[in-house]
């Protein structure tokens, strides 16, 4: 299909009422999802869309539910409050220092490293602001390591990302700063592939210097052009098929 | 209780549930879910499985009360929104439970559609059931289709009888001419 950007904005409204509808599929379905994401102006056509259809649903009818559909609400919400907790609406850890288990294998571990590394990546893109010298590249033992930085701020800057990709290492790491998902929600990080559907790599922590490993998948999908993004969803369906909250930082990817 | 005392108290307690209110939640359910749980067995026809969507759902309007603004969509409209949209995820995630009797979708609103628990807001209504019997035959068909069992283009093809690209085209000329009508009011 046409690339989104050339489409005519009937057709772009149209795409959006097919999405709201449900009714796209395969790469149709990836070239939306992919505008929900970097596209505010299609999302909020999305949401006219899906409001104004849902006006149908008057008309499937009414079922009572059994009673005891209420009290597993009433159990679940105690769970995530605190109470018992049920496996399939365990609270992410509260802190990533504790228990790294609701982040997707997102560790302090390596945190020191891969804060260093983020911010040597980082000065070979923007330079030596103070004007001092610049800090020497490590020199690379093997093959030269093919690395990607992206850099991201919201447009208030008050949410800052950075991340490092290490193609061979098999490793990103990520700075962030500033995110405030509040009560039940949690930041999920996307790659954004060029001309693809967003893919989710999971919970990330509020804020600080993280890293994990990257699956073959993940590492292809990490390529110069592609982007990372950060979005705001409920904590317990991380990972999600597809991001639902508003884009908060998009920044692409770019070979150091 | 008339449509529109029940809209306001539905806002009102939503408003509530924004500020982690559970008795208004419970007030929600209580107004909402029996609509909820008949979009929601309309995809994914089984009654347990639906009964877990449901739950879905209401977490869901729990954590994102906040998010809700009235002045882009009306609270029950939001929540069908929800309720569609979870039941959609979730048998794309899991396939749709073949079983279960299909109850043929009517191809036309029905206009007896109880009017006793009707939650929307009547304007609203009636502007999207006029504009959709104005649509020719197919495309209201297509759409009826795609909206109630959510379908999509391919299953659409096949649950109809006719070539993907017809039924691709019958569903965008029919929203395209949604769209006019609806945006003219």
């Amino acid at each position: 299909m046409a690339d989104p950007i050339d489409m005519e904005e009937g057709d772009r409204d149209l795409l959006a009422a097919e999405h709201a509808l449900g009714v796209l599929e395969g790469e149709e379905r990836a070239v939306a999802q992919r505008l929900m994401l970097t596209d505010q102006d299609f999302a909020e056509r999305v949401r006219w869309w899906s409001y104004r259809l849902a006006g149908m649903a008057e008309e499937a009818g009414t079922r009572a539910p059994s009673e005891q559909v209420w009290r597993a609400i009433e159990r679940r919400l105690d769970g995530s409050e605190g109470g018992e907790v049920s496996e399939a609406f365990a609270p992410a850890a509260p802190a990533p220092l504790s228990a790294p288990r609701g982040f997707s294998g997102w560790t302090l571990a390596g945190a020191m490293a891969g804060a260093a590394a983020v911010a040597a990546a980082v000065m070979l893109l923007v330079g030596n602001p103070a004007g001092g010298p610049t800090q020497p590249l490590p020199a690379p033992v093997e093959a030269p390591e093919r690395r990607l930085v992206a850099q991201a701020q919201s447009e208030d800057g008050a949410i800052s990302l950075t991340s490092l990709v290490e193609q061979r290492a098999r490793r990103i790491s990520l700075s962030i700063a500033g995110l405030e998902p509040g009560s039940g929600r949690a930041p999920e990080l996307w790659i954004v592939p060029a001309g693809g559907a967003p893919r989710s790599l999971g919970q990330v922590p509020e804020g600080g210097s993280f890293s994990r490993d990257l699956t073959d998948d993940e590492r292809h999908l990490l390529v110069p052009g592609s982007s990372l993004a950060v979005t705001y969803e409920d904590r317990a369906t991380i990972p999600n098929p597809a991001p639902t909250g508003d884009i908060l930082v998009l920044g692409s990817l770019s070979e150091v | 209780m008339t449509i529109q005392q029940r809209r306001l108290e539905l806002e009102a307690a939503l408003e509530r549930v924004a500020d982690g209110n559970r008795v208004a939640l419970k007030q929600v359910y209580d107004l909402t879910a029996a609509k909820l749980l008949g979009v929601i067995m309309r995809i994914c026809r089984d009654r347990e499985q639906s009964e877990d969507v449901l739950q879905d759902v209401y977490l869901k309007v729990w954590r994102r009360a906040g998010r809700f603004d009235r002045a882009k969509a009306s609270p029950i409209t939001w929540l069908c929104a929800i309720a569609r949209n979870a039941a959609i995820d979730w048998m794309r995630k899991h396939g749709r439970n073949m079983e279960v009797a299909d109850d043929t979708v009517p191809e036309v609103a029905d206009e007896t559609a109880d009017a006793e628990g009707a939650l929307c807001d009547a304007q609203e209504r009636d502007l999207l059931r006029r504009c959709l019997d104005d649509l020719q035959d197919d495309h209201r068909r297509s759409i009826r289709l795609a909206f109630f069992d959510g379908l999509t283009h391919s299953e659409l093809a096949q649950a109809i009888g006719v070539p993907l690209g017809t039924v691709k085209s019958w569903v965008r000329r029919g929203l395209a001419t949604l769209k006019v009508c609806l945006s003219d009011g």
